[in-house]
């Protein structure tokens, strides 16, 4: 049992950091060591003190976070590598990343993408699946293999000492795929098997209708990366082929590494593994524009018998180059971002009508979802809403220094926990590389979150919560609560069925 | 194990550069009041970690009360005489800390992760909660986290499927007066009846300084910390002894079979042994044992059941360590048109296999590279739930010696495959387990049936 559900503590589409140190901060640890020597000189008796409870303890200037520097380089074939080197566990951490992904997918082969990162370790021209599996784990490696909206990854995660080995696997499945039939079956079986789970998965449920409602349906954002069961079932070996071939090469893609190794090592092990990778061009894809949602609305799917209500609710954010990213995710936090935010204190802890409530704004290249996420007991649902709206109204108004000061710290102060780990550092680079984000950005995090003031929150939460115009998805016990949803007039309410929203059950057997 | 030739030339090379031991050095003591303290300091972030452990979970608790520890871990949160009620997360969140705790059988661990400026308002608001929790709380504060915690249970348990699957298996494995009988969220008609009153006799018996443990791991100086700790916790007095659990043995004399109907769309059949305790004799071999079935592509069942038969959806098997007892667990989830029968008739000849003939060495090997692995990854974050500070806790909570990585990691590299196939042939007895079906609603066919009735 976990106080606190995980999902709410990792905001990760959030999570960026800082490093080196501010001038501020600069200034203040000067300032603190001109005192602490001043303290010793005075060469106080050393012994246990009563402590002082009266208030909570004056904290001296944060420290200051100092990373190893980024190195960048390019291999014979123009792949560009971004790595930091860390030396203080033998593991490392490479992830290859090819800018394309689901948005890349044409409606009909909705799928395609993620399938085809599926299939990368299914089987190369010289290592079956099994094969492959074995020597992966053989070598105490992980090899992973995902596609996303906009950028798939092969990422590796190696002792140090076996990374030469594990590095011939990791470049054998970007390069050489085979995708076998067999696998290709396996997988689909698989895949179909998975959406019929989705049949008992409330919150799947609720995200699905969630995405599609709120983007229209001409907009890869309004759909699942997985494909439904027709495009599942029409994904063929030619698709992969070519997702393959047209995506996969050096101009489209870089390589990201943390770990204990040096750039000279590893430049010269990355050249070995992809010298002969050639570029190519790639085609540019369209995508339609994103409108808001128009007006407030309800959609509500029925889950007889459900002890809970649960719910989505959101409209369209902003994408991840808005010049008001830092403002938007201090004011998110006080929303919902963190254990004190207001959804939270509210719903948990003032009514204990749920186990969490959180937000996020999930910054993407194109404008992605706020999405507010809770369950609540069945019997408050329509109390709960009202509570969500009434926040929604309270965000737009003038906020206390106070909450936003909390805001700034949790959001700064805490990054130094996400340069621990080789993989933590590795997502922080691809974020870096893939948005193009300027040389001194890590520098300028903190910075960048603590200039965000109390204006610049009211100003966001007005431009970008509009409570007259939220899409509401809940998945609960119809017949308990829609009557009182109703009542509560934030705008119609329509009625679905679970089968309704995911369409008719696959037959897979 | 015994390698042939070629496996030893490939473990010489594999393991050359991982040779030196895997150590976390730290300074431990004692307080007066018998607090027990662990110091690790390692400076890659500024950040620290303070974790720590009261060695009370919900195998304490009386009958009637199931589900305490845990709402009594929620309310540790709720202030203490000089944390207003609300502010303890406050005051956290302004110095840019993250914290959570959780409750399991066993124990009821706490963390809080901070930039290294904040250690002392971490052990202020600790030492607080140790020492002053009763003096401001109020029955509503109480009442509000009975609230969330019902609805936790609500949402992991209730309205997830397959999710009162745990409760059924643990209520059949021990017997009623075994304190692993009852799940650690409870029920909620005992959520429901807990008292203040019990508030008060749970924190009197259980959170004084003389039952925890405190790990600081991270950006400290030891002797600063030292005396930081001391002048925090040194004042609270020690709470009355502990006395050690007896339970009564784990011993199943016949296998029981249960079905369970939930709205959920595929049948998933559950295996449960009861195997020897963490760090106990056995408890690394079951780890083994669980990755030979089911860790992987090419593991046994994994193999046969998901990737060439393709009977199942997927398949799991766990060695879930406790304090008293462990669980041997093996799940799999069969596909559409296949009854769990099916599934147990795969399993038991796997089963069988694992206690009649010896695991290829190259397969174990395969296993204890990446349990290396996993070793390592540890050693990477300080604090969370098993960051460091929380592994140093865990051992010496178990072990009685924080720093005991390698010693563990040891328990792997030294076993033999006969080693595994005795703890099989002992422990994964047909005679001795509980065999759980969850079917679809209406559908008990769809449950496994035991071979040996099939054949009558």
């Amino acid at each position: 049992m976990i106080r606190y559900p995980h999902t709410l503590a990792q905001s990760k589409a959030l999570a960026f950091s800082p490093l080196l140190d501010t001038s501020l901060w600069s200034a203040l640890l000067l300032i603190s060591l001109i005192v602490l020597f001043l303290l010793l000189l005075v060469n106080q008796p050393v012994h246990a003190q009563t402590p002082d409870r009266s208030q909570p303890p004056q904290l001296g200037p944060p420290p200051v976070l100092k990373l190893p520097s980024m190195q960048e380089f390019k291999l014979s074939n123009g792949l560009q590598v971004v790595m930091i080197e860390k030396k203080n566990v033998p593991l490392v951490q490479i992830n290859l990343v090819i800018r394309s992904g689901h948005i890349d997918d044409p409606q009909e082969k909705t799928g395609r993408a993620a399938f085809t990162l599926d299939m990368l370790d299914e089987g190369t021209t010289s290592r079956s699946a099994l094969q492959l599996a074995d020597e992966v784990e053989y070598l105490g490696a992980k090899l992973r293999c995902a596609a996303g909206n906009h950028l798939s990854m092969v990422s590796l995660h190696v002792p140090v000492a076996r990374l030469d080995r594990a590095l011939q696997l990791f470049s054998d499945v970007i390069l050489n795929p085979s995708f076998p039939t067999e696998e290709i079956e396996r997988l689909r079986k698989k895949r179909l098997t998975t959406l019929l789970q989705w049949y008992d998965q409330p919150n799947q449920v609720a995200l699905i209708e969630f995405y599609r409602s709120v983007y229209s349906a001409d907009h890869p954002y309004s759909r699942l990366a997985i494909g439904n069961e027709e495009q599942i079932a029409s994904l063929s070996r030619e698709d992969f082929l070519q997702f393959h071939r047209t995506h996969f090469q050096p101009s489209n893609a870089f390589l990201v590494v943390a770990g204990d190794v040096t750039k000279a090592q590893i430049q010269a092990s990355l050249e070995n593994q992809f010298a002969g990778w050639k570029a190519k061009d790639r085609p540019q894809i369209h995508l339609p524009g994103i409108a808001q949602v128009s007006k407030t609305r309800i959609h509500l799917i029925d889950k007889p018998g459900a002890p809970q209500s649960v719910f989505r609710i959101g409209r369209v954010g902003v994408d991840r180059t808005t010049a008001d990213f830092y403002a938007i995710r201090v004011m998110n936090t006080v929303l919902g971002g963190a254990f004190t935010s207001r959804l939270n204190q509210n719903l948990r802890e003032k009514h204990g009508y749920t186990y969490g409530a959180y937000s996020v704004f999930d910054f993407r290249p194109l404008a992605g979802p706020f999405v507010v996420s809770t369950a609540v007991q069945t019997e408050v649902t329509a109390e709960a809403l009202k509570e969500i709206f009434a926040e929604f109204h309270r965000i737009r108004q003038p906020i206390d220094e106070a909450e936003v000061q909390r805001a700034r710290n949790y959001l700064a102060l805490q990054l130094p926990r996400d340069f621990q780990a080789v993989d933590q550092i590795a997502d922080q680079l691809v974020e870096w590389k893939f948005y193009d984000l300027p040389a001194d950005y890590f520098n300028r995090t903190i910075d960048n979150i603590l200039a965000v003031g109390q204006k610049d929150v009211e100003r966001v939460a007005q431009q970008f919560i509009d409570p007259d115009a939220m899409q509401v998805i809940i998945v609960g016990d119809r017949e308990k609560i829609q009557a009182e949803l109703e009542g509560l007039n934030l705008g119609p309410v329509k009625t679905l069925t679970i089968d309704a929203v995911l369409g008719r059950k696959p037959r897979n057997d | 194990m015994k390698p042939n030739l070629w496996m030893l030339m490939t473990i010489a090379s594999l393991t050359a550069a991982q040779a030196e031991p895997i150590r976390v050095p730290y300074t431990s003591f004692y307080l007066p009041n018998g607090l027990h303290v662990i110091l690790h300091e390692e400076h890659t972030v500024p950040m620290v970690s303070v974790n720590i452990w009261y060695h009370v979970g919900s195998s304490r608790e009386k009958p009637g009360r199931t589900g305490f520890a845990h709402l009594f871990e929620h309310i540790m949160f709720e202030g203490s005489a000089h944390v207003p009620e609300g502010k303890f997360d406050e005051w956290l969140e302004a110095a840019g800390a993250k914290n959570n705790g959780s409750t399991s059988t066993d124990r009821t661990n706490y963390w809080m992760d901070l930039p290294s400026n904040a250690l002392d308002l971490a052990l202020f608001l600790e030492s607080d909660r140790m020492g002053y929790l009763l003096q401001s709380l109020t029955p509503e504060s109480v009442e509000g986290q009975r609230q969330v915690v019902m609805n936790e249970r609500r949402q992991n348990y209730e309205n997830e499927p397959y999710g009162l699957a745990s409760i059924l298996i643990a209520e059949n494995l021990y017997p009623p007066d075994h304190p692993y009988h009852w799940p650690t969220i409870g029920s909620m008609e005992d959520l429901q009846a807990a008292t203040f009153d019990d508030v008060v006799e749970f924190f009197q018996s259980y959170y004084g300084p003389q039952n925890a443990g405190l790990a600081i791991a991270g950006d400290i100086d030891l002797e600063q910390t030292r005396q930081a700790v001391e002048k925090w916790f040194g004042e609270i007095p020690a709470g009355p002894a502990v006395p050690p659990l007896a339970p009564p043995a784990v011993y199943l004399t016949a296998e029981k079979r249960l079905v369970m109907q939930d709205k959920v769309q595929l049948p998933r059949l559950y295996m449960t042994w009861s195997t020897p305790a963490a760090f106990h004799p056995g408890d690394a071999e079951c780890d083994i044992l669980a990755s030979l079935l089911a860790g992987g592509k090419n593991s046994r069942l994994y193999k046969r059941l998901v990737y060439e038969q393709q009977l199942a959806q997927d398949v799991a098997a766990y060695q879930f360590s406790s304090r008293l007892a462990s669980e041997f667990l093996i799940v799999a989830t069969a596909r559409q048109g296949h009854s769990l029968t099916e599934l147990e008739k795969i399993i038991q000849e796997e089963v069988d296999r694992l206690r009649t003939q010896e695991a290829d060495s190259r397969e174990v090997q395969r296993t204890v590279n990446q349990v290396e692995a996993q070793f390592l990854e540890n050693l990477e974050n300080v604090g969370g739930f098993s960051g460091k500070a929380d592994l140093l806790n865990r051992y010496f909570y178990l072990t009685g010696i924080p720093d005991y990585f390698n010693e563990d990691l040891q328990r792997y590299r030294s076993l033999e495959t006969s080693d595994v196939r005795a703890v099989a042939n002992r422990y994964l007895r047909d005679d001795g387990r509980v065999v759980l079906s969850v079917v679809p609603l209406g559908h008990p066919e769809l449950a496994a049936q035991a071979a040996k009735e099939e054949q009558q």
